[in-house]
C-alpha cells in the first residue's frame, strides 16, 4: 500500500495533492498566507494586461518567494485556440514554467468550456513540450481524445466555476477516472473540504480550488482544512474502502450470547 | 523627436531610437514579471535591449494576476 503522497505531473513532482487558484482574494497578503496554508506546490496565474499606474499589483514576485512553488498560468480570457496558445506562448516567456492551463470558456454566463477550442489547443501544446492541463467539460470522450494528443492531465468541472455546487458531474467523472490513464483532476465548483476528500477517496489524482478558499469568511483556515481533507482522502483511496451491500452485515456476534 | 507608440492600447511617447528595455525602464517599482508583445509577436528577455520602438508600434506588457 503506498501512501507517498507526491504527485507527477508531466515529470513534475509535486508533493501535494491541492492545486490552489490565486483569484478573489480580497488582498495578497491573504492569498500568499493562504497558499502557504494550504501546502500547495502549485498555483493557477492569470495574465493580465501591466498597469504602470499600479506596479503594485504584480503577483510573481510574492508568489516566486514561496520555496518550490510552482506556477501554472492559466488562458482565461481566451475566447479560442489561437488566442489560447499565444497566451500560453506569453505565459512561458514570462515566468518559464511549462505548465499550462488550458481554460477556453467564451460565454461569460456560464463559463464552460468549448471543448472544440480546447482540444486544438491542447493538440498545438502538447506538441510542444507544454505541461498541457485542460479545464473540460466533464465528457469521457474528449477525456479520451485529450489524453491522446498528449496532455499531462485532464481536469474536468464539477460544476461551473464560482457555484459551489460540488461535483454536479460526480457520474461522469468516475468513468473518466475508469478510462484514463492520465491524472483525473476536479477543477472548480467544489465548495466544501468534505467534496475534496470525496474526490480524491473516488480516485481524483487531485483537486483544484479557488473560490472555495478564497470566498470563505477565512481563507487561511479553509486552505488548511482543504489540506487536511485531500490528505485524508488520499489515505482512503490508499487503505481500499470497504465493498458496499445491499444488505445488513453485523459487525457485532448475534449468537452464543444468552445461551439459546 | 519622438516615438509614438501604443502601450496596453494607450498612446506612450519614447524618445526616438527607445528600445524595449528603454520602455520598461520607466516603470517604477520595476515589476517582477513580465512579458513584451511588439505587433503580435513576444520579445524575448534577452532582446529588450536590441528591440528598437518605432511609431505605430502595437506594445503590450503583461504580467500576472490572480486567477483560478
Amino acid at each position: 500500500m503506498a501512501m507517498d503522497d507526491t504527485l507527477i505531473l508531466g515529470g513534475e513532482t509535486l508533493s501535494s495533492r491541492l492545486i490552489l487558484g490565486s483569484g478573489k482574494f480580497a488582498d495578497t497578503a491573504t492569498m500568499i498566507a493562504a497558499v502557504k496554508a494550504s501546502g500547495t506546490g502549485l498555483v493557477t496565474v492569470a495574465l493580465r494586461r501591466f498597469n504602470p499606474d499600479q506596479p503594485t499589483d504584480d503577483l510573481m514576485g510574492p508568489l516566486m518567494a514561496i520555496p518550490g512553488l510552482k506556477l501554472m498560468p492559466n488562458t482565461s480570457g481566451a475566447r479560442d485556440a489561437k488566442e489560447a496558445v499565444k497566451a500560453a506562448y506569453i505565459a512561458r516567456e514570462l515566468c518559464g514554467s511549462r505548465f499550462i492551463k488550458v481554460e477556453i470558456h467564451p460565454n461569460p454566463h456560464h463559463l464552460l468550456p468549448d471543448p472544440i477550442e480546447t482540444y486544438e489547443a491542447c493538440r498545438i501544446l502538447a506538441a510542444d513540450d507544454f505541461i498541457v492541463m485542460p479545464y473540460m467539460p466533464a465528457d469521457p470522450v474528449l477525456a479520451k481524445r485529450l489524453e491522446e494528443v498528449g496532455v499531462a492531465s485532464v481536469m474536468p468541472l464539477g460544476a461551473a466555476i464560482g457555484t459551489g455546487h460540488g461535483m454536479a458531474t460526480r457520474e461522469m467523472i468516475e468513468i473518466i477516472i475508469r478510462d484514463s490513464h492520465v491524472p483525473v483532476i476536479v477543477d472548480a465548483g467544489l465548495r466544501a473540504p468534505s467534496e475534496a476528500a470525496a474526490a480524491i477517496e473516488m480516485g481524483c489524482a487531485a483537486v483544484l480550488v479557488n473560490s472555495a478558499v478564497a470566498a470563505s469568511d477565512h481563507p487561511v483556515g479553509m486552505a488548511e482544512a482543504f489540506k487536511e481533507a485531500v490528505a485524508a482522502g488520499w489515505k482512503a483511496w490508499c487503505s481500499g474502502l470497504m465493498p458496499t451491500s445491499e444488505t445488513a452485515v453485523a459487525t457485532s456476534p448475534l449468537t452464543s450470547f444468552l445461551g439459546s | 523627436m519622438a516615438v509614438h507608440i501604443s502601450l496596453n492600447d494607450k498612446n506612450h511617447d519614447l524618445p526616438d531610437g527607445a528600445t524595449v528595455a528603454r520602455l520598461l525602464a520607466g516603470f517604477s517599482p520595476q515589476p517582477k514579471g513580465i512579458a513584451v508583445v511588439v505587433n503580435g509577436g513576444i520579445v524575448p528577455k534577452a532582446a529588450y535591449e536590441t528591440t528598437k520602438l518605432t511609431d505605430g508600434d502595437q506594445v503590450e506588457v503583461l504580467t500576472f494576476a490572480g486567477g483560478g
